[in-house]
């Protein structure tokens, strides 16, 4: 009798099926991930001499910490997540994989658990290598001004874990949805593209409500934000700081420069400038909250796609 | 949708129906299959025993009725495209069976795969599809299943390895009492092969039942060309060819009749073709 039995498929059988599945995935993109981590490593040690000794990546071609990352997440979300099911669809394979003595939840949760974990441990690369960058950088270019908000905001392992995660989970609910591979794809790019401009654009600077100043009319002009704190807004204000439009009708802009303009301004209510802004002392706690956000979007698409791949309506 | 187990022994379809946007591929399907037995699930295309298989694979949900398999049914099965990876070997396509099934007999199915030389280290994608669908079955052998599901599990064989193919899936089966549902539209390879028939047409059971019985049930009276058979019973198909008149009658007992009449008994390929063909016409009528 040759017959084995088990009491039940363990997480080493549903890995070893993922790692068999997706291991030139796998292999490639640890091999891509690696390359460009290096590639960061040896072009910040290339200075420049013009540059009095600046590493040329950063000055010279402009890469910042947050391009890797956001490459990162996209191919993560396009290669690993898109075709996850959408090319078992494809092959019909799904009838087998799901046919065997293991639903396709579990056989989903092991490709999700190992692809996964695969992931975070990319993005804590990533991570190095942009941290290993920010700290070159501050290093070497004593003196000048960096904008924390925006150089080294993303230079954060949970951040980017987060990312990466979502870039899985939005990819792989693509696949289950749609069914075929390129589409997926399509969805994947855009969709992650979308989701993470947006939240730096519309999200990011609102996280917490912004502190907000107000400055009356003075002789002087003063700025009002904070050095490395993250500029939201700026305009005028009346004199309970609560801001106001300029209004094309008042036609104060005809008398620019001239006292005329002031008085035309405070004629019509305008009694300061106000300034919103986020201070520097914030940081940490938006990048968790940041975190926080990513998370929650790819449980959300799991949950999606574990309720697709259940359901079964059409196989 | 519950798949409560009932007394039947065996597979109990009750009232199963699914459909795809306005197409019904399922409607109100029922019938019992006892266990042990080798079922031919026959009909044209399109007639839904895919869906049928499918949603008994318990890939598919039903839109309406219930099934009930033997408690602790393990159920194998094998689609129409006999998927396997393209980039794992025959040997790794087994390991993924091992891993993912409770119930593993790893010489069975290497038997199987080598009973017809395909080769273990080539990759699948590489390998013709009739030597896939050798790893598709080895797999699901490989899982010694209570319940084998096979759609079309012949269609991609030469002549040859077909009648080996179902000779060793009979071997397979026979002492196992393992239950088996194939569905083919070759009816003439299922002679001596299947023991059930279910025959479906748009998605309903047209004829179910011990095939044996089904057959004995019924004749061919073939004689001159004549509008009636010389013999009582229900007439289910008639065919007038130039001198000569076919009519498949439903008959408890073989009638005598006298010459030029002849009454033979009824094959397999007979009962499905007139009955496939009934159909047909009420289509058209």
């Amino acid at each position: 009798m040759t017959t084995v039995v088990k009491p039940r498929v363990g997480w080493g059988d549903l890995l070893w099926v993922a790692w068999r599945t997706h291991r030139t995935a796998i292999l490639a993109m640890t091999g891509l991930t690696a390359a460009v981590v290096a590639g960061v490593f040896v072009l910040m040690g290339m200075t420049d001499t013009e540059l009095g000794g600046l590493p040329a990546i950063y000055f010279r071609l402009f890469w910042q910490p947050q391009d890797t990352n956001l490459l990162f997440g996209a191919v993560i979300a396009v290669f690993w997540g898109a075709p996850l099911v959408a090319r078992e669809h494809e092959a019909r394979t799904n009838l087998l994989a799901w046919g065997q003595d293991v639903p396709a939840t579990r056989w989903l949760a092991g490709q999700v658990v190992l692809l996964g974990a695969v992931a975070t441990c990319l993005a804590a690369m990533v991570w190095m290598s942009e941290q290993y960058m920010v700290d070159t950088m501050r290093e070497l270019s004593e003196g000048r001004t960096f904008t924390p908000f925006t150089t080294w905001y993303e230079v954060a392992p949970h951040l980017q874990i987060g990312y990466a995660l979502f870039g899985l989970a939005l990819g792989l609910a693509a696949g289950v949805l749609v069914r075929r591979t390129l589409p997926a794809m399509g969805i994947a790019l855009v969709g992650f593209g979308v989701v993470r401009v947006a939240v730096i654009e519309w999200a990011r600077p609102y996280l917490r409500p912004p502190v907000h100043t107000f400055e009356a009319w003075n002789a002087d002009y003063k700025n009002q934000v904070p050095d490395y704190a993250m500029y939201v807004g700026s305009g005028y204000a009346d004199a309970n700081g609560v801001r106001i439009d300029y209004q094309g009708s008042w036609g104060c802009g005809d008398r620019v420069g001239s006292a005329g303009q002031l008085d035309c301004l405070k004629a019509n209510g305008v009694a300061g400038h106000f300034a919103e802004f986020q201070p520097l002392e914030r940081l940490g706690l938006f990048q968790w909250i940041e975190t926080g956000i990513f998370v929650v979007l790819a449980a959300a698409l799991l949950a999606l796609a574990w309720a697709g791949v259940k359901r079964a309506r059409r196989v | 949708m519950t798949t409560a187990v009932v007394g039947t022994a065996g597979i109990a379809v009750r009232g199963l129906g699914k459909r795809y946007g306005k197409s019904v591929a399922l409607e109100d399907c029922t019938f019992d299959l006892p266990e042990g037995r080798v079922a031919a699930l026959v009909g044209a295309n399109g007639a839904g025993k895919t869906t049928l298989l499918t949603v008994l694979s318990g890939l598919l949900r039903p839109d309406a009725g219930e099934f009930a398999l033997r408690p602790d049914e393990r159920v194998a099965f094998v689609s129409q495209e006999k998927p396997v990876y393209k980039h794992f070997t025959p040997k790794e396509m087994l390991r993924l069976g091992a891993r993912l099934n409770l119930v593993w007999d790893q010489a069975r199915a290497e038997a199987w795969l080598k009973r017809f030389d395909v080769p273990l280290d080539r990759r699948c994608g590489k390998l013709s599809g009739g030597q896939r669908t050798q790893v598709a079955l080895a797999v699901a052998i490989g899982s010694r299943p209570t319940l084998l599901l096979l759609d079309e599990p012949l269609a991609d064989l030469d002549p040859l390895a077909r009648t080996e193919v179902t000779r060793e899936l009979l071997a397979e089966v026979a002492d196992s009492g393992t239950t088996v549902v194939l569905s083919t539209h070759i009816v003439t390879e299922l002679a001596g092969v299947a023991d059930h028939l279910l025959l479906l047409a748009h998605g309903k059971l047209l004829a179910g039942g011990d095939l044996d019985e089904l057959l004995a049930a019924h004749v061919m009276v073939v004689g001159p060309r004549a509008d009636e058979p010389p013999v009582e019973g229900e007439v289910l198909w008639d065919r007038h060819l130039d001198g000569q008149s076919l009519f498949l009658v439903k008959t408890p007992s073989t009638p005598a009749v006298s010459a030029p009449w002849v009454v033979r008994p009824v094959t397999l390929e007979d009962y499905v073709l007139a009955q496939l063909s009934i159909t047909r016409k009420g289509d058209s009528a």
